[in-house]
């Protein structure tokens, strides 16, 4: 409770001063829309020429598309801090976080938000909504919960790889691409179902970077369908678990992370 | 009983060289070529309460790291830190509360935000009580003459009325202890002054101890009694600042307007510095001859118009003692 509401206060303050530049706001955002718009025809285009992808049809791998898309949005909306952490480092306002007596963790995530991503967001959500109406799931309670729940999961799971990214900056000062490389990167690869891929690489998507879990492996619950790739039914699941062992892992960094903060001179 | 207590403290650095790009930080990550620092090594000293002490060196002596260290920012690698029964980077967030900090090259306000709210953000922070807060607030109006800019957002501010927002700041939750680096770089005369002013103020109502970095030596001869200077990462001197003028400074200057020009001027136990037409400047040790002295024997001999004794400025003592020209 008493986060939430340091969340509260520290984040007002954060979107107070955005609207500060209310035009620069204000341009931004419709720029992101717009790009996200832009973003939104290719897929479409890509989709309707090739109308399905293996097994898969156009709505279900549009529903795995909208799942990234919301999970990642959201993710970059309120991990902002995370994201763009290396700057707080290299101009040493990470000094004036550690002299408050609240936690870094927290004050970093209310350090930045990212109201702008809304329009990503809005897209995936979309294509979502679309893909559920045109697949005739309809109005399937446990099945909206379980979707719910895997968004949100996708969610803390990108989230997870901004933190471990940002605990990077702690001894590297500059922040390094390899973040983006696995957020980037993993929505352009969980955009089609990974049973598309070579199999050393879905191996990676599953074990060794399970991203697999956002998306995948929840979405075939969702669709009744049998694994293409054979794999225990299980596996749709545990993505709750999957999230929190890649939060636990990204936390303990952080903190190990932050135990060896050098802070920039004078 | 000393507030503050450091035992044997030091700080290393490792400096790793950094690749670029990509690959670049794996290699950093994965290299364990550094070279290693000591930007503190191995300083102990007490403060007692209510104390204000001045702690000086020249640039990258390990004065800011030995601030970080007692602020919790950074976490030493070996010695004690004792600030009022805790540990600082240990206990990050209990010392957060009893401790004030005030960066003068960064502010620790809002920046697009009005003060006001700046001050509101923190009071939730540190949850300071409603009586306190307007109770401080009155006393940074009158102290401090905040009231005319707390409207206004931080960015929009003149250095002089950032430094004293920033001084409000760190001074909202009653803290009993204040750290403060280089709170008046770059602040003019009077600025300067004000901000001298208010803390000498509440260091002597409110008790307050305040440790406090500086290049300007003047903070310290105005306010401190006690200075410390460090230089390589060592404390090399602490004492009071009298006493580092009777060490030091032995060497006074005596400046002669003669009435008319004389050719060979001597003066025993004394030695010419300079000479600018009729006037010139004597430089003697204080321990051998008086100022007195040293004049009587001028007046017998030639015809003189004015005399000015300069004493060694605590400027001058410092930069000696950095250059380690310094004797004693």
């Amino acid at each position: 409770m008493y986060y939430l509401r340091m969340y509260y206060s520290l984040i007002s303050a954060e979107l107070c001063s955005q609207m500060q530049y209310k035009v620069s706001f204000i341009l931004q955002f419709i720029s992101n829309i717009f790009i996200t718009f832009i973003d939104f025809l290719v897929i479409l285009f890509l989709l309707n020429k090739f109308s399905h992808i293996k097994a898969w049809t156009l709505w279900e791998v549009g529903l795995l598309y909208g799942m990234t898309s919301v999970s990642f949005a959201s993710a970059e909306m309120l991990g902002r801090g995370f994201h763009v952490f290396d700057k707080m480092i290299r101009m040493g306002t990470f000094d004036r976080l550690l002299i408050r007596p609240v936690g870094v963790f927290i004050q970093v995530l209310a350090s930045e938000v990212e109201p702008r991503k809304l329009g990503r967001f809005l897209q995936g959500f979309t294509v979502m909504v679309i893909s559920w109406y045109k697949l005739g799931i309809g109005f399937d309670i446990i099945k909206i919960v379980f979707l719910a729940a895997a968004v949100t999961s996708g969610m803390l799971f990108f989230g997870a790889i901004l933190v471990a990214g940002a605990a990077i900056c702690f001894w590297t000062v500059q922040g390094t691409e390899l973040p983006n490389i696995i957020t980037y990167g993993g929505v352009e690869v969980l955009s089609y179902p990974i049973s598309i891929y070579k199999e050393w690489f879905r191996i990676t998507l599953i074990f060794i970077i399970p991203l697999a879990f956002i998306n995948y492996f929840p979405a075939l619950y969702i669709l009744d369908m049998p694994d293409p790739l054979g794999l225990p039914h299980f596996m749709r699941f545990i993505f709750p678990f999957v999230t929190i062992i890649v939060m636990l892992l990204a936390f303990r960094f952080w903190n190990y992370g932050v135990q060896h903060y050098q802070s920039t001179g004078s | 009983m000393p507030i503050i207590e450091v035992d044997n403290l030091r700080k290393e650095f490792k400096v790793y060289q950094h690749r670029k790009g990509f690959w670049g930080a794996i290699r950093n990550l994965a290299s364990s070529q550094y070279s290693l620092i000591k930007a503190v090594d191995g300083i102990s000293f007490g403060v007692d309460e209510g104390q204000m002490i001045g702690y000086v060196g020249p640039n990258g002596a390990g004065k800011s790291t030995t601030i970080k260290m007692l602020t919790g920012i950074l976490v030493p690698t070996s010695g004690k830190i004792n600030v009022a029964g805790l540990t600082p980077h240990k206990n990050r967030k209990e010392n957060a509360r009893r401790i004030g900090v005030v960066f003068g090259q960064r502010t620790q306000l809002w920046w697009d935000l009005p003060v006001i709210e700046s001050f509101q953000l923190l009071r939730r922070i540190y949850r300071v009580s409603g009586e306190n807060y307007s109770r401080n607030l009155d006393m940074f109006h009158d102290l401090l003459n905040i009231g005319d800019f707390i409207n206004t957002p931080v960015r929009k501010l003149s250095l002089g009325q950032r430094m004293r927002c920033d001084l409000a700041a760190a001074l909202l939750h009653d803290p009993p202890i204040l750290y403060l680096d280089e709170p008046t770089i770059g602040l003019d005369v009077v600025a300067k002054q004000r901000i001298r002013t208010f803390l000498n103020n509440i260091n002597q109502e409110r008790k307050i101890t305040i440790v406090l970095t500086t290049h300007d030596l003047a903070d310290v001869e105005k306010l401190c009694r006690r200075m410390m200077i460090i230089d390589h990462g060592k404390i090399i001197y602490d004492g009071t600042v009298d006493e580092i003028k009777r060490r030091y400074g032995k060497n006074r200057r005596l400046v002669v307007d003669f009435a008319r020009n004389y050719k060979h001027i001597h003066i025993p136990g004394s030695e010419i510095i300079r000479r600018n037409g009729h006037r010139i400047w004597l430089q003697f040790n204080r321990d051998h001859y008086s100022a007195s002295q040293l004049i009587s024997q001028i007046a017998e001999k030639y015809d003189i118009i004015d005399l000015t004794l300069e004493e060694p400025e605590i400027e001058t003592i410092v930069a000696g003692i950095y250059e380690g020209k310094m004797e004693e």
